[in-house]
């Protein structure tokens, strides 16, 4: 399939609220907001924290449920029984802390991501591609991640992230845990993955170095989201 | 396949807790299997002991007192000998009981009357039927007559019924060997002794009451303490000279006053003595008492049954500790993973497969540790065995061995705790969101 033939728009959000309820006191995160997300762009969510940034990712990945408004996926609106099917072969997460399996080496953490989909090609060919594109030597390919840097085991994790080919990916502050020179990395291979392999990559973060990355800024401002082209 | 891969990469990363977890096991299945051997061994010692040691039937007609050996209460060894017959009855033993009178010693009884004639020397002096007269003078009556002193034919001096009831010891020379038992020798209570001023190795010479001459010529090769407390001298064991029971069955012409059958099954006595009673009965066609007597079986048996109640326990106990701390390892190695577990099922990872890996990487371990243990019994229960052996003397005879037959249980026991608490532990996990998780 040409990138050209593909729908642009890839994901919307449709008058969605959200509140959690614990101990009887409701917070009311969203409501009524409205987003858009296209492929090959790169998106920065924004706020200050606990504005509802990873409610946000959460919602677009299917992790959560809308509790009012509809999540669209290709302008069709993802039903409770879709939403696992969703998760495993249109989106792909990537974690401030990393979350790489320790146990595994950096390849074969790439490799379970193709297995669990069931992907047929050359797992380990595949994966040593992606973790070279993510900057990842041979060098490293074999050792345990545990070995890594902090900025090393993040590109593991987006490479991890891309090898299932889904055209969603999400990420909550995966510059967290990093120094600015590596952040700054992460947000280049990031800002590559939207233009250069057509994703749609939304990422929540608070650096205002990554928001200036992004072809578009959705900033979180009284349960709404406030775009700001860049 | 794709959770075995994943166990064993899961496994030698934590390779501490695994190690850990695998010498654990080890540790616990060797020490099972010796408290489990050591166990099926006593068992093994303590059935041995009851073939050794067995239990007794003592049978007596019911006239008879404990007491008083009176001729009506005699019986013939040839009639005892038929319940031989009785399955579970594998020897007879029998007890004697004559009257003797003097004829080179006096009986204390006659000592107490020759003390009362004054001036006449008892020791030196004839004596005989002319005194006899002088006894009806002091109101002692004619059954007396017949002779004052019991000779008790016995096999084992220490199991005689008055012997074991007054607590006798042999106080001086000794009781009866295996060579005494054909040899005419008798053991006298120590007043007997004094009054005739008996030595060690002196003989003397009995008579049949009934007929004088019938003759009996002993030597006195022991002397046993006179702790009885009867007010009738003549009834006293003061009176009883015990002799081996083959000589006492001689002089009794086939006569014995109990019967002691011996059974190797002790576990059946109460069945066999209900069988001796009935038969005994009929052979002889007179009423019996039949005794148990286990109780040397069970004094015996005893720290058998000991050790055997520790091992129980401690198998008890350690398989209880082990469970649960089985449990309480799986359930935290499993709740310790919940982020991870997220991770993989945000990645679209099967329940089934995560449930699976889970469950190798702590089973995996634990077999590990337990075939290491049955390695170990394998290749040392020999000597396990005999240091064992060497603590514990009651095994004598028994070859104690060490198998690795726990592991036959101890396997299941281990995999079924640990995919249960599995099971559990991840269903509290898988039943939250996955957002939950992460
Ligand atoms: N599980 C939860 N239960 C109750 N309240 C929650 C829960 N998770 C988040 N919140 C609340 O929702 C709001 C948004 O949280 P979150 O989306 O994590 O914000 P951010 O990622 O921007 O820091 C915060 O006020 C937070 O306290
Ligand atoms: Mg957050």
């Amino acid at each position: 399939m040409e990138k050209g033939m593909e729908k642009k728009e890839v994901l919307k959000m449709e008058q969605v609220s959200y509140s959690y309820v614990s101990r009887g006191e409701r917070t009311e995160v969203l409501e009524d907001a409205d987003a858009v997300f296209e492929r090959g762009k790169l998106y920065a969510v924004m706020g200050p924290s606990g504005s509802g940034k990873t409610t946000t990712l959460m919602l677009l990945g299917r992790l959560e449920e809308p509790e009012k408004g509809s999540v669209l996926y290709e302008g069709k609106k993802i039903c409770g029984q879709e939403a696992q099917g969703y998760r495993t072969w249109h989106t792909s997460m990537v974690f401030q802390a990393y979350n790489l399996f320790p146990y595994l080496t950096a390849r074969e953490n790439v490799e379970v991501s193709m297995e669990i989909v069931g992907k047929k090609q050359d797992r380990r060919k595949r994966a040593e591609e992606l973790l070279t594109q993510m900057g990842i030597g041979p060098e490293l390919h074999r050792k345990l991640v545990g070995k890594l840097s902090g900025g090393e085991q993040q590109r593991v994790a987006i490479a991890r992230a891309l090898a299932k080919d889904a055209d969603i990916v999400l990420a909550d502050e995966p510059t967290g845990n990093l120094d600015e020179k590596n952040a700054a990395v992460i947000q280049e291979l990031f800002r590559k993955i939207a233009h250069e392999m057509g994703k749609c990559v939304i990422v929540a973060t608070h650096s205002a170095e990554f928001a200036k990355k992004a072809d578009q800024v959705l900033r979180m401002k009284h349960k709404r989201f406030t775009v700001v082209e860049e | 396949m794709k959770s075995l891969v994943r166990s064993l990469k899961s496994i030698f990363y934590y390779k501490y807790s695994s190690a850990v977890l695998a010498a654990v096991f080890l540790i616990i299945t060797v020490l099972l299997s010796v408290a489990v051997s050591v166990s099926e061994n006593v068992e093994r010692a303590a059935k041995r002991l009851e073939e050794n040691i067995g239990a007794d039937l003592n049978v007596r007609k019911t006239e008879a007192e404990p007491f008083s050996y009176y001729s009506a209460n005699y019986f013939e060894l040839d009639k005892a000998e038929k319940l031989l017959d009785i399955d579970g009855i594998d020897r007879l033993e029998y007890t004697t009981m004559s009257n003797a009178t003097g004829v080179t010693v006096f009986s204390v009884f006659e000592q107490m009357i020759a003390r009362k004639m004054e001036g006449y020397d008892a020791r030196y002096g004839a004596y005989g039927r002319d005194y006899w007269g002088d006894y009806e003078a002091d109101g002692l009556g004619e059954a007396r007559t017949a002779g004052d002193i019991s000779l008790i034919g016995v096999f084992n001096l220490e199991d005689a019924w008055e012997f074991k009831k007054w607590g006798e010891t042999v106080i001086e020379g000794t009781g009866f060997t295996e060579e005494d038992m054909d040899r005419p020798v008798a053991v006298v209570s120590e007043r007997f002794q004094r009054e005739n001023q008996l030595e060690i190795g002196d003989e003397f010479t009995l008579a049949d009451p009934l007929d004088e001459s019938r003759t009996l010529t002993l030597e006195m090769i022991g002397v046993h303490s006179d702790n009885s407390e009867s007010d009738l001298e003549v009834f006293s064991p003061v009176n009883y000279i015990y002799i081996p029971a083959a000589q006492g069955l001689a002089f009794s012409q086939g006569k014995i006053f109990e019967a002691i059958y011996h059974t190797t099954d002790p576990g059946r006595l109460d069945e066999l003595r209900d069988q001796v009673e009935e038969e005994i009965e009929q052979v002889v066609g007179e009423d019996f008492d039949v005794h148990k007597e286990s109780r040397m079986y069970l004094m015996a048996a005893s720290p058998l049954n000991g050790i055997k109640n520790i091992c129980g326990y401690l198998i008890f106990i350690t398989s209880a500790v082990l469970a649960l701390m089985l449990v309480l390892l799986t359930a935290h190695r499993i709740l310790n993973r919940r982020t991870e577990l997220g991770v993989w099922l945000s990645m679209g990872e099967k329940k089934g497969t995560l449930t699976l890996q889970l469950i190798c990487e702590t089973l995996l371990p634990v077999f590990a540790g337990i075939g290491a243990g049955a390695a170990v019994v394998l290749a040392c229960g020999g000597m396990i065995g005999e240091r064992v052996q060497a603590a514990l003397p009651s095994f004598e005879g028994v070859e104690f061995v060490v198998n690795s037959g726990v592991c036959l249980w101890l396997a299941p026991l281990a995999g079924g705790l640990v995919a249960g608490t599995a099971l559990v532990a991840l269903g509290s996990l898988f039943r939250k969101k996955v957002r939950e998780l992460l």
